[in-house]
Order: C-alpha cells, then sequence, then structure tokens
C-alpha cells in the first residue's frame, strides 16, 4: 500500500504567473517522459522483477516519481492559477481552459492526453532495466530543454533538483542492472528464454 | 497564521532536508545492501525524521493519514494548506 506525506518533496518557489512555462511544463507532467509516465513504468515492472534489488529499486524511485509528479503539478497550477482567461487564451491556454479551467490534467505540452503507449513493461528484466535507463536520460534532456527556456530563479531551482533526480535515478538503475547480470552470468539464467515450454513439445 | 510563521518554515525545511537524506539512501541502500555505513546513516535519518515529525505534529497537525499519524479533534487531516497551495503558506509546505 502507500502511504501520502503531506509535504512537496522539495520546496517550489513560484514569484509571478508565467503561461508559456506553464504550457511547456505539462510534458513533465503528462508526456511521454514526464513524471507520471515514470511511475507507472516502474510500478508496472515491479511484478516479474527476479530479485530482491530490483523489485526495491522499480517501486522505490517510482514512488519518488509520485513526489515529483506533484512537485511539477503545484508548479505548472501556480504559474496559472491568477491568470484571466484572455491572459490564458493568449498563451495557448484556450483550448486547456474550455475542457479543464485552471485545474490540472494528465497531457503533454500539445494537449495530448496522456498514454500508457508512452511506456513497455516487459518480464525480461534486462529489457526492463535498459528502458528505465533511458526514461531517465530522456527526462534529463526534457529537464534541461525547460531550464533553458526560464530565467526564473525558483523555477529554475526546482527544475535543477529535478534533473539531478533523473541523473541518481539513472545511476541506481545501471547498478541493479550490473547486478542482475553478474547474477545471470554466474547462474546461466537467459531471462528471455523459456526453455521449460522447449522441453514439453 | 500559517503564512506568517517562520518557525513552521524552518521545521519544514529540516523535515524535506531530512526526507531527502532518507530517501537518498534508500535508493543507494537498495543497490548496496551490504554497505554497512550507508545503512548507519540511513537508520539516523530515520530516527532524526521520526523526532521532526512528531515536533510537526504537535504544533501544526498530521503529516500523513492511514493511521500513520495520531489527530487532535476535530480531524485535523483535512486542514489547509495543502502541498500545493502555496498562496496559503508563504514559502511552500
Amino acid at each position: 500500500m502507500w502511504v501520502y506525506v503531506k509535504h512537496l518533496q522539495f520546496p517550489v518557489r513560484i514569484r509571478r504567473p508565467d503561461l508559456n512555462m506553464a504550457k511547456y511544463m505539462f510534458t513533465q507532467f503528462g508526456g511521454p517522459d514526464g513524471e507520471f509516465s515514470a511511475a507507472w513504468r516502474y510500478l508496472s515492472q515491479r511484478y516479474a522483477m527476479p530479485t530482491g534489488i530490483t523489485k526495491a529499486i522499480v517501486t522505490d524511485i517510482g514512488t519518488e516519481e509520485l513526489a515529483h509528479l506533484e512537485m511539477i503539478g503545484t508548479m505548472i497550477y501556480n504559474l496559472m492559477r491568477d491568470a484571466t482567461v484572455e491572459e490564458l487564451e493568449a498563451a495557448g491556454l484556450g483550448t486547456h481552459y474550455s475542457m479543464h479551467g485552471r485545474n490540472m490534467f494528465l497531457q503533454n505540452s500539445a494537449g495530448v492526453p496522456w498514454t500508457a503507449a508512452y511506456y513497455q513493461s516487459h518480464q525480461d528484466v534486462i529489457a526492463n532495466l535498459h528502458e528505465d535507463m533511458a526514461a531517465e536520460q530522456k527526462a534529463r534532456a526534457t529537464y534541461e530543454y525547460l531550464i533553458n527556456m526560464t530565467r526564473d530563479e525558483g523555477l529554475i531551482e526546482a527544475l535543477s533538483f529535478l534533473r539531478e533526480r533523473e541523473v541518481v535515478h539513472f545511476q541506481r538503475f545501471g547498478e541493479a542492472l550490473d547486478r542482475v547480470q553478474a547474477y545471470n552470468n554466474e547462474h546461466h539464467v537467459f531471462p528471455g528464454l523459456d526453455f521449460s515450454r522447449k522441453q514439453g513439445e | 497564521m500559517a503564512n506568517k510563521d517562520p518557525d513552521r518554515e524552518e521545521l519544514l525545511r529540516e523535515i524535506q532536508e531530512w526526507q531527502f537524506v532518507a530517501t537518498e539512501l534508500t535508493l543507494f541502500l537498495d543497490t548496496h545492501p551490504e554497505n554497512r555505513e550507508a545503512l548507519r546513516d540511513y537508520n539516523m535519518a530515520h530516527e532524526r525524521l521520526r523526532n521532526l515529525h512528531r515536533q510537526w505534529e504537535t504544533r501544526y497537525g498530521p503529516l500523513t493519514s492511514q493511521g500513520h499519524s495520531p489527530s487532535q479533534y476535530p480531524w485535523q487531516w483535512v486542514e489547509e494548506p495543502w502541498p500545493w497551495e502555496l498562496e496559503k503558506c508563504k514559502g511552500g509546505l
């Protein structure tokens, strides 16, 4: 089960509205490399993970991604909370307002709703961990694009924290991959091949 | 009031710092379960965090629900601000 903790993982400071940044940052809420995709990629992959270490790492990183989703939602919501309808329309958020008002929705920067097709979950641990490492690099790159698009110190501080977490997660997934590969080599495990079926034929 | 209480903000920062230490050590220990030094640090962070949670909850109400934090009357979990309500708590919750 999960327990909610009633504070943000890292302080978010929003000094002034910025509808362009609000719109761009939606990619990290409900876009392909966003925090929701990350959380559900890892939490979906948990079930068939082969070792205690690999089960733990996707559980814990998947859980941390939910805290990041809350930070991104907090940032976007507060960037657009006080905007007038005219200002929302001028920033290209008129379609967003027509469907959601000023509330949050799982969509990318272009307003396309989130889809589970953004991620994969395999039985094969090697395939999963490589996807997870790639996902962390894609999210790191996205945070760098977002940092490039603002001069607001509060936004840069929070986006930099989230960028750093992608780097740490990449490192931890890499270590988990090394350990599971060492285990597979030692025990002659080929995670993608089903020998039991061959023997039964 | 929540938005004029410097102690509240300072205590929250300390909770966020120690929560971060605990989160970071959790992930490190997941891939280094035999590292005694990291394990000692993790258990120290747990003690600090438990202490800080208790301090916060005595003054400002529960940080968690589902039986993990106590509540005074009336049920304090519903009290604002919630973490995303930056305008109701200057400096963030």
